[in-house]
């Protein structure tokens, strides 16, 4: 999810004056400011995920680099709001775009959602697939601090039927508010997750790697 | 959920208590203004983004698990599932789903026996079972050993028994335990018929040995009469050195086996100690004077337990 921004700032033409100036109007604080600007982009690409965008990583960059060329002159009283006014911008353009072009890879998915029936052959390719990812989820698991662990197995039981009132009673028995509790499984769960597809490429990865040097012998 | 969430932005305030709020905007059920509201929320304030994420893992495991009414399961396939990146979390959640169900597979015992353990009076009802259980484990034991005390007593009664058998058969006389005497005897009253010194030098006493028991309660002695009984008897106990220890009167012949006749002594059995004894017998003659008839002689024996 984290992506380095002083990479994504070269990339999108950005100078390092722009991208100093974006985190001064941040914070004051380079420290908050950096922790600000993440947030922003977390928000921005959030927002890009739940508006149908097809790349929301890419249009937060490109929502962050529009904010950064913003000259001094141009009072930016909240970035925050200036950040969702340019991103409701730059949505209107990429589905704009996104209706003038027929995307190959939506063709193929909506061609391939017609076919119901798995075949044989796939049903063994995704008890493949998902022991492969049960694997990387194991592996990914054991990465946590046991107390990690521990807190995201208790927020998620096998089976409740009363998921709120066992979250209620857990927080409770931690001593901290609900709210406080949501936030860090959700931490731990983006971890999780940023680990296990991660794993997961690599894994397929090699899998690919491994076929291609079956075929050549 | 207590907290509202201090977002200031455009005058915005979100409630994140109102989950129901989070999961209508991600299904695109929520009207433009509502969306923008909260969109503009989860810009200003990080919490609020960080609890939209924690709305949307739940949507994503309800999805997975067959959770959602049939209407949010078709907003979900055709409003949210809008991206291969969605698709690989929900992959994620199914892949989760699975190992979540093989690492708690004893969750529910440990609940009942928390909820069995919670409840007051089961948990006491077995405290007193416990209690009730070591009691009569002790008691048992208690009982296997005076059990066996009273067992080695009565093989320790039976050897002195034994032993004083012996001691008379070596002394050439059999104690007579009563075997032809018509009165019975049970474990507190004992018996002993008494046959008169002849020779009237105490010589036979040393062939009648009364052995007492301990628990013995009274001693019955019958006195064996010689052929010519009278109708009336008087009679003395005393001890070797003449003490009297107690005195009989108005005392009748009793007919005996074989045409025998004997006058029936009762006294308790603590007036008898360990030591010689002698006992003389008077009978009224018809003149209204009294007789002496031969003296019983016998010694007393006390048994003990060990």
């Amino acid at each position: 999810m984290f992506r380095n921004p002083t990479t994504a700032r070269k990339r999108r033409e950005v100078g390092e004056e722009d991208l100093k100036r974006l985190l001064a109007r941040l914070d004051p604080d380079p420290r908050r400011a950096w922790q600000a600007y993440n947030e922003l982009r977390l928000a921005l690409s959030t927002y890009f995920q739940h508006n149908h965008c097809v790349d929301p990583e890419q249009l937060a960059d490109e929502t962050l680099d529009r904010i950064a060329r913003k000259p001094e002159a141009v009072e930016i009283a909240n970035v925050a709001e200036f950040a969702f006014g340019i991103a409701r911008n730059v949505r209107r353009e990429a589905q704009r775009s996104k209706a003038l072009r027929t995307d190959l890879a939506d063709l193929t998915q909506r061609e391939e959602g017609k076919s119901k029936e798995p075949s044989p052959e796939d049903t063994v390719v995704t008890k493949i697939e998902m022991t492969r990812r049960l694997a990387c989820l194991r592996r990914c698991m054991a990465k946590l601090t046991a107390e990690e662990r521990q807190l995201f197995q208790q927020y998620h039981p096998d089976e409740c039927e009363a998921l709120d009132e066992h979250r209620k009673r857990l927080a409770d028995a931690m001593g901290v508010s609900l709210t406080s509790l949501r936030m860090r499984a959700s931490r731990i769960r983006r971890k999780l997750e940023d680990c296990f597809q991660d794993c997961c490429e690599r894994s397929a990865r090699k899998h690919l790697r491994g076929s291609n040097l079956e075929n050549r012998k | 959920m207590n907290a509202l969430l201090g977002n200031t932005y455009a005058g915005v305030t979100l409630k994140t208590e109102n989950k129901e709020f989070f999961i209508r905007y991600l299904l695109g059920d929520l009207p433009e203004e509502e969306r923008e509201r909260l969109e503009k929320g989860y810009f200003a304030d990080h919490e609020t983004l960080q609890f939209l994420q924690s709305v949307e893992d739940d949507l994503i495991d309800a999805y997975v698990r067959g959770r959602l009414s049939p209407k949010q399961q078709q907003q979900f396939e055709s409003y949210f599932l809008d991206s291969p990146w969605k698709q690989r979390r929900v992959e994620f959640a199914r892949t989760l789903c699975l190992a979540l169900r093989d690492q708690q597979p004893k969750a529910p015992h440990i609940t009942a026996w928390r909820r069995f353990a919670a409840w007051p009076v089961l948990p006491a009802t077995l405290f007193v079972a416990i209690l009730l259980l070591v009691f009569l484990l002790i008691q048992n034991w208690r009982l296997r050993i005076a059990l066996n005390q009273a067992q080695s007593a009565r093989i320790e009664f039976q050897n002195q028994i034994q032993q004083l058998q012996q001691e008379l058969a070596a002394r050439g006389a059999q104690p007579k335990l009563g075997a032809d005497w018509p009165l019975s005897a049970n474990g507190e009253t004992i018996s002993m018929l008494l046959a008169p010194n002849l020779l009237r030098d105490g010589g036979a006493a040393k062939g009648q040995v009364l052995a007492i028991p301990p628990q013995t309660s009274s001693v019955v002695l019958g006195l064996q009469l010689p052929p010519d009984h009278r109708p009336l008897y008087r009679a003395f106990l005393q001890t070797a050195e003449g003490a009297v220890v107690s005195r009989f009167d108005g005392l009748t012949s009793r007919p005996l086996a074989r045409s025998r006749q004997a006058v029936v002594l009762n006294l308790p059995a603590e007036s008898l100690n360990r030591g010689d004894y002698v006992i003389r017998l008077f009978a009224q003659t018809d003149q209204g004077h009294d007789e002496e008839l031969h003296p019983y002689s016998f010694t007393v024996t006390r048994l003990t337990l060990p």
